[in-house]
């Protein structure tokens, strides 16, 4: 069975029943209008008002490319986190940061926990080990303290300075 | 744009990913980034004895210091940003132990100073015993100590004065008792820690209370867990709500839990989960697989509904995975 969803400016996209059920989201509103597989309604739509087209065709390429893999489980808290990012998803998240946050959004209204984890874990990445400085400069953020600001900060950060 | 346009459940999500060090790097970057991240950079508090002097020098007792008519020693209000940055403040950790302070510092005027405090771990010289002379510490429900003297004394009435506390971690402390003590003191714990602690009769580990829900007991490089006493709080537990039990014995030499030991399962009627874990050899368990673990010990020893967790089976799944 396939099933059609469709995107925030309206683009509709026909997936296999499995891939779309990544999302826990759809796979719960499936569930709950109780859609049986041997139901062959080609017609069936699903909306997803909050994300948009672009989007969630990358978002669903990552569904159809994982449709069959086993994650861990949702409780499992630790190894989820201690998990690295698999090539790849890696090479999937290589995107501009724009895109990067909207598909980290999607997964999360979606509910596509590998896919959040991974998203989550990518951003950790570009901010980890390094300096204020080099960290505006990946992401493009312009120094907007005052010198008084500034000063309250270098005592601020006395106390939560590690000691 | 926001620098990072998320809510926070994902942002969270992040940070777990991020050091200390990272979440400070990034919060000097922009004032919004800075706004975001002040509760998460301030929520734990590491202090050494430098910097509380310097911060709070009015709290330490000094010979001939000067009191006001009530008998208070006078104090000197602090600048209004070190207020504010209180309030985020949820855990302070005092990273070094110095007999003197400790003994002429008020801690219980320090806590009092922020508004969200409830945990606080402190290392300690030698005996916890200046905490009974200090007073205020009611809003504390989560409390560490952890001695730099392994043997010093600890006594659940140097704790009088944590009138909420909830929950107890105590580090290389031999434990003190009188019956005494342990009458009317005003706290409930429910989770209990210890490791590498000690006691002797007639003290049992019950004295800290019949709330206790959560017990670990880890002792590292420390024969205490082979000894008579401790094998006698195995034989009767006598702490009817424990649920979550851990023993670990990270010694050379094996703890040996015999099926007749086993049977203090039967004494803790609401346990859920024991995790043994470690150097401890159950003969009981010994001859099963993971796989028929739960049914046997159901059957030989007539338990229901405990879950248990040993240490060769963890450190085998582990492997597994």
């Amino acid at each position: 069975m396939s099933i059609s969803i469709i995107s925030s400016d309206g683009e509709p996209f026909k997936v296999e029943r499995k891939v779309a059920e990544r999302s826990v989201l759809i796979k719960n509103m499936l569930g709950d209008l109780g859609n049986d597989d041997d139901d062959d309604d080609e017609s069936f739509e699903v909306p997803i008002p909050n994300v948009r087209g672009s989007v969630l065709q990358k978002i669903l390429e990552w569904c159809e490319h994982h449709k069959d893999t086993a994650f861990p489980d949702d409780e499992d808290d630790d190894s989820r986190k201690s998990a690295p990012v698999e090539e790849w998803d890696r090479e999937f998240l290589r995107v501009d940061q724009e895109m990067l946050y909207e598909i980290i959004l999607g997964a999360n209204y979606l509910n596509i926990r590998p896919l959040l984890d991974a998203g989550c874990k990518v951003v950790a990445e570009m901010i980890r080990g390094k300096t204020p400085e080099e960290i505006r400069r990946t992401f493009n953020i312009v120094n907007d303290f005052s010198p008084e600001e500034e000063a309250a900060i270098k005592r601020e950060n006395e106390w939560a300075e590690d000691r | 744009m926001q620098t990072l346009p998320f809510p926070h459940e994902i942002l969270l999500l992040v940070f777990q990913h991020l050091t200390k060090r990272d979440l400070l790097n990034l919060s000097v970057c922009s004032s919004e980034l800075r706004y975001t991240l002040k509760p998460y950079i301030l929520r734990e508090v590491k202090f050494d004895w430098g910097f509380i002097l310097r911060e709070f020098n009015h709290l330490l007792i000094k010979r001939g210091q000067k009191r006001d008519c009530d008998g208070e020693l006078l104090q000197v209000s602090r600048d209004c940003e070190a207020l504010s940055l209180r309030q985020f403040v949820e855990k302070i950790f005092v990273t070094q132990g110095n007999l003197q302070n400790e003994w002429n510092f008020n801690f219980g005027a320090m806590v009092s100073q922020f508004a969200n405090l409830t945990e606080l771990k402190l290392t300690i010289e030698s005996s916890s015993s200046f905490l009974k002379y200090n007073d205020s510490l009611q809003s504390i429900k989560k409390l560490e100590l952890s001695t730099i003297a392994e043997g010093s004394i600890f006594n659940l009435n140097h704790c009088q004065h944590f009138t909420k506390l909830t929950t107890l971690k105590i580090n290389g402390f031999c434990v003190d008792f009188d019956p005494e003590d342990t009458r009317d003191l005003p706290f409930v714990i429910k989770d209990l820690e210890l490791i590498n602690c000690s006691w002797s009769y007639p003290f049992q580990l019950s004295h800290f209370g019949h709330a206790i829900t959560t017990l670990q007991l880890t002792y590292i490089n420390h024969q205490f867990i082979l000894s008579e006493r401790f094998r006698e709080f195995l034989h009767n537990p006598s702490l009817p709500n424990l649920q979550y039990l851990t023993i670990s014995n990270q010694n050379v030499l094996t703890l040996h839990i015999t099926y007749r030991i086993m049977k203090f399962l039967k004494n803790i009627p609401n346990l859920q989960r024991l995790y043994l874990l470690g150097k401890i050899t159950n003969e009981t368990i010994d001859n099963f697989t993971v796989h028929d673990l739960e049914n046997k010990v159901r059957y030989v020893l007539n338990v229901n509904n405990v879950k248990i967790f040993y240490s060769s089976f963890v450190d085998a799944s582990r492997s597994i995975v």
